[in-house]
């Protein structure tokens, strides 16, 4: 599978400080190796990298105005990577900005401040479930076909002796 | 076969009576229509009769009738494609001599065909053309038919519950005209709708009356034997069904009806099946199949496969059971596309979007021109009122006798009213239009309700009622709100009991309800001692337009609009308003708004007044006065004058003049006038400070209009005007302007707002920082914490700055995003928001009404954060 593969958080936010909080607090409670970007263009550069979940500030031009924002950014990710998980961060509670994000793929949002870590933490617990809970339903998937072409192998071997044992007797 | 319907009887009496060619073939035709359902035969000769005898005397509609008679006849026999080419002969006639009638009527026979093919879009746009048609002739008993067809279609797609509806509709229409043919064909469709929909008392007794409506050995009659059998058969009733569907079957195939023989087949065969006799389903089922593929009769085909599969597969003959199933669900496919389903969908809803796309159309175009009137109003009262009020308080200045004294004081006060009327009326189509934002600012509760008492005391001790106001002490000094609409509430309420009362007091007691935190709920009781409201007008005072009775408003006054934008501005405060009243005694307004307590409680003089050197200042001045209006110039020119002998006033009469002057002299201060011929004074300015070289370019320019709302005033400001004053103005307001732009720098560099006095501010507390937030984060870390408080030091005073340099150019969505990126830091290093306002500032940078309050949110800002980066500095 395509998903399966590094352990990288990307921390997207073109607020040195940000990153450094959420960087340290995330790498305090969970295995994965974050690298952090100023800026989405120089993310987008190393998605190669494969990362499990990209954070993902909503104004990224606060200090370079040419800078590409937060939903751009999304947008690109999502056009070329649908599987990764990205977080939008906004400094604002406002609708439209969830909308937006939600809209675009987000796979969810939170509000800057001294809530947000532990938020984060949630949905990075969350978001490890529901991958273990989609690759363990993959494995079903194939124990199912599995079971299925077994079973026709099965059917097609009764038919052929039912009618073996059928010329015998007539 | 004897043809003794009483209609026909009828008509063939009729025919004997005419002498006219054409007369009699039209009775023919009739008579063909009735022939036709018992004897399709004998109808497909007398078409073909009508044709020859048509022919003779040339007479189109008849041909056209004729080949519509003999195409529906072929439909009957199940000869589709020969019956398609007839009638569209017959329709290239009916349109040829604009034969609306006939043409619905080909129509509704296309329909008839390809909805026995199976291929429903095209039948119902057929059927949708008859109907179009009949609807504009006006014909109820066509459209009734039409419905019916409409109504089986529907139940081709098993939309059985529109069909049923279709189909109760026609009934009485049918039941009215005594007309057997449509009668019948109604009782069968309605006994297969309650068929389908397994109501089977209702399914059988319209197939029973279908069966004493109808002549044995007809094909109605046989339809309703076989619509009894199946019925039968899903009751589980296998002997009747057997008996039904036998005589059914027998009968039809002396007719050689296709369709019965293939029901009654279908359900004998279902029958065997149901009875384990498989080799008898079988052959009924082939029979069936056999006779459907013959006739192109897909619906049936689709039933066949389907229990052909269910069959071959009871039999254990799987192979074909699955190429029925497959067969099947093609067919399926084919006959329920989407679009099919679609299509019927629209016929239903198309008039309701429609009627709403209208609706929606003149809503929107009334709102627009309510604006545009509310606007032209505004302005157009406000002019002439400017004057009236303005040379109304020159001649009071000029030492008039006592008695012209008195008559000015009244021209003064009715015109005084008049505006606070208008206002009223501006103020409920800006409510209504979403233009009135609700401000947040530090202000005190006493000082609004002082305010309250100035306005009506006069007018209190003029009636000889006492005016008391009580504050409770719990209140809190300096309250967070919007005083402004606070007191006009207030004003609104009081000024009403003022009004209302004729002997007693009016009281406003104010007082603190309940506190959370620091956010507190204030009531406000206005109770007076008047005439009071009676019990059924109590719930609509709050009505537009409403006063207490029709002859209050007589004996009183006023536009009853008060309490209606009383009650729009506290909800839009975020509170309540309510009333209790007995007649005679008195009323009590009640009403709790929420505030929030201000961080700082110390009492801030706001400095209004000039003092001597501005006076001094303002006296030298060189102004030049725009204004078209002759009166209003002679306003504004002579209230200058009053009270600064020594200004200098030119004055230009429109725009274009205007420019001209600035251009060739120098000018302290330009007041402007908006609306004026020739050229306004939006374009004036622009053309001003675009086209002129400097110093003209910056010269200040004041706008003086009656168009006050928002988006009107960001017009201007973004023309470059410095600031505006309201028609009619106040000389204070005036005064205070003027000395605010000459203060300033010229605009091009800085604005008046930009300079924000020092100490005007609130002062800080002694410690804005704090570290619990990131002690907690860091676990107590004193390295990590450090780090963090570095990098705010190192990042926090780039963004200030540049929101500060976005306000010096005013970028407002730079100072947005800066001061939204500058907010969450701002909360990690313990800063409150109440003391910075940092949210205050991104939303104020949003909102074009509310730029004005930015340059001291932004001042304020800075000073909180150089307190805050030496803080942080000093616990390094």
């Amino acid at each position: 599978m395509a998903e399966q593969s590094s352990n990288y958080i990307f921390l997207v936010d073109d607020e040195p400080i940000q990153n450094e909080m959420l960087k340290d607090y995330i790498s305090e409670r969970f295995p994965y190796q974050i690298k952090t970007y100023e800026s989405g263009e120089q993310a987008i550069k190393d998605m190669d990298l494969n990362p499990v979940i990209i954070v993902l500030d909503f104004h990224l031009n606060a200090h370079l105005p040419s800078a590409q924002n937060g939903v751009e950014v999304l947008k690109q990710i999502k056009a070329r990577h649908p599987q990764t998980t990205v977080v939008m961060l906004s400094g604002q509670d406002k609708l439209d900005v969830a909308v937006e994000s939600m809209k675009h793929g987000a796979y969810d949002y939170v509000i800057k401040g001294e809530t947000a870590f532990s938020r984060m933490e949630n949905i990075i617990n969350n978001v490890a479930e529901f991958r273990s809970i989609k690759s363990a339903n993959n494995n079903y998937k194939k124990v199912i076909a599995f079971l299925w072409v077994a079973l026709a192998i099965v059917i097609l071997i009764s038919l052929f002796l039912a009618w073996r044992f059928q010329s015998y007797t007539s | 076969m004897m043809m003794d319907t009483p209609r026909y009887k009828e008509l063939k009496e009729h025919l004997m009576e005419q002498t006219d060619e054409k007369s009699k073939i039209d009775t023919l035709v009739d008579m063909g229509v009735e022939v036709r359902a018992i004897d399709v035969e004998k109808a497909m000769e007398m078409a073909e009769e009508i044709i020859q005898r048509s022919k003779v005397v040339t007479y189109y509609r008849g041909i056209g009738r004729g080949l519509n008679l003999k195409g529906s006849c072929y439909w009957l026999k199940g000869e589709y494609d020969t019956g398609l080419s007839i009638i569209k002969e017959a329709l290239a006639i009916a349109i040829r001599i604009k034969d609306r009638r006939l043409e619905a009527r080909v129509l509704h026979n296309y329909g008839n065909i390809y909805r026995d093919m199976g291929d429903l879009a095209n039948a119902l746009t057929h059927f949708e053309r008859a109907l179009g048609i009949n609807e504009e002739l006006g014909d109820e008993f066509s459209q009734s038919i039409i419905l019916t067809s409409i109504s089986n279609l529907l139940y081709d797609l098993n939309d059985y519950d529109s069909a049923l509806e279709y189909a109760l509709k026609c009934l009485p229409i049918f039941e009215r005209a005594h007309n057997s043919s449509s009668l019948i064909n109604i009782y069968n469709t309605l006994g297969n709708i309650y068929f389908k929909k397994e109501q089977h008392a209702e399914a059988l007794h319209y197939f029973t009356e279908n069966m004493k409506h109808s002549e044995p050995e007809t094909a109605a009659y046989v339809m309703a034997e076989s619509g009894l059998g199946k019925v039968y058969y899903k009751m589980h009733d296998f002997g009747n069904s057997s008996k039904f569907l036998t005589n059914s079957l027998r009968e039809a195939q002396l007719l050689g009806n296709a369709e019965v023989q293939i029901i009654c087949h279908f359900y004998l065969g279902r029958l065997y099946m149901d009875d384990n006799n498989y080799r008898q389903a079988l052959q009924s089922l082939n029979s069936a199949f056999t006779l459907a593929s013959e006739y192109m009769r897909r619906h049936d085909l689709l039933s066949i496969h389907e229990a052909l599969s269910a069959l071959y597969d009871n039999m254990g003959d799987i192979p074909k059971a699955f190429h029925h199933l497959k067969t099947f669900e093609q067919l399926k496919e084919e006959i329920f596309k989407q679009k099919i389903i679609n299509e019927l969908r629209n016929l239903q809803v198309r008039q309701q979007i429609e009627l709403a796309k209208k609706e929606k159309e003149v809503a929107e175009r009334t709102a627009h021109l309510k604006h545009q009137f509310m606007a032209n109003m505004s302005h157009e009262i406000r002019t002439p009122m400017n004057a009236i009020v303005g040379m109304t308080k020159l001649l009071q200045s000029k030492e008039p006798r006592t008695d012209q004294l008195r008559y000015l004081n009244a021209i003064h006060q009715s015109a005084d009213n008049l505006l606070v009327i208008i206002n009223d009326i501006l103020d409920v189509s800006k409510i209504e239009a979403g233009k009135i934002i609700i401000e947040q600012t530090d202000f005190s509760i006493r000082d609004v309700l002082n305010s309250v008492r100035d306005m009506l005391m006069l007018k209190a001790e003029e009636r000889g009622i006492e005016l008391r106001i009580v504050v409770d002490p719990a209140i809190p000094r300096r309250l967070i709100g919007d005083p402004t609409r606070l007191s006009q509430v207030l004003i609104n309420l009081a000024g009403n009991a003022v009004k209302f009362t004729e002997r007693g007091f009016v009281e406003v007691n104010a007082s603190l309800r309940k506190s959370e935190g620091n956010k507190l709920w204030v009531r406000y009781d206005v109770i007076d001692t008047g005439i009071g409201i009676s019990p059924e007008h109590v719930d609509s005072v709050f009505d537009s337009f409403t006063q207490a009775g029709s002859d209050v408003a007589r004996k009183f006054g006023g536009t009853g609009l008060g309490l209606t934008i009383s009650r729009q501005l506290v909800n839009l405060m975020g509170g309540e308003i309510s009333v209790q009243s007995e007649l005679q005694k008195g009323t009590t307004f009640t009403t709790v708004i929420p505030f929030e307590e201000a961080a700082m409680q110390e009492e801030i003089k706001k400095v209004v007044t000039l003092d001597a050197a501005a006076m001094q200042r303002l006296n030298n001045m060189k102004v030049l006065l725009v204004e078209d209006n002759e009166f209003n110039r002679m306003v504004a020119e002579d209230t200058m004058k009053e009270i600064m002998p020594d200004i200098q006033v030119d004055v230009a009469v429109n725009g274009q003049e205007a420019v001209y002057r600035v251009q060739h002299q120098q000018y302290d201060v330009v007041l402007m006038d908006i609306q004026m011929p020739v050229m306004d004074g939006v374009k004036a300015t622009h053309l001003i400070r675009t086209t002129l070289p400097e110093p003209a370019r910056s010269t200040r320019i004041i706008a003086m209009t009656a168009n006050v709302l928002q988006e009107d005033v960001q017009q201007y400001l973004d023309a470059g005007m410095n600031a505006y004053i309201s028609k009619p103005f106040k000389t204070e307001e005036l005064l205070h302007q003027m000395d605010a732009v000459m203060s300033n720098a010229p605009v091009s560099k800085t604005r008046r707002e930009e300079k924000p006095q020092e100490e005007n501010l609130p002062p800080l507390p002694d410690k804005v920082t704090d570290m619990q937030f990131l002690k907690q984060f860091t676990g107590d870390k004193p390295d990590k914490l450090q780090k963090y408080v570095g990098m705010f030091l190192d990042n926090a005073p780039r963004l200030l700055e540049s929101l500060e340099r976005a306000l010096a150019a005013k970028d407002y969505p730079a100072i947005k995003i800066a001061a939204h990126s500058l907010k969450p830091q701002l909360s990690y290093m313990g800063v409150k928001e109440e003391i910075s306002k940092i949210f205050l500032i991104e939303q104020s940078a949003g909102a074009a009404a509310h730029f004005d309050t930015l340059p001291p949110l932004v001042a304020n800002l800075r000073r909180l954060c150089t307190k805050a980066f030496e803080e942080l500095k000093n616990n390094k």
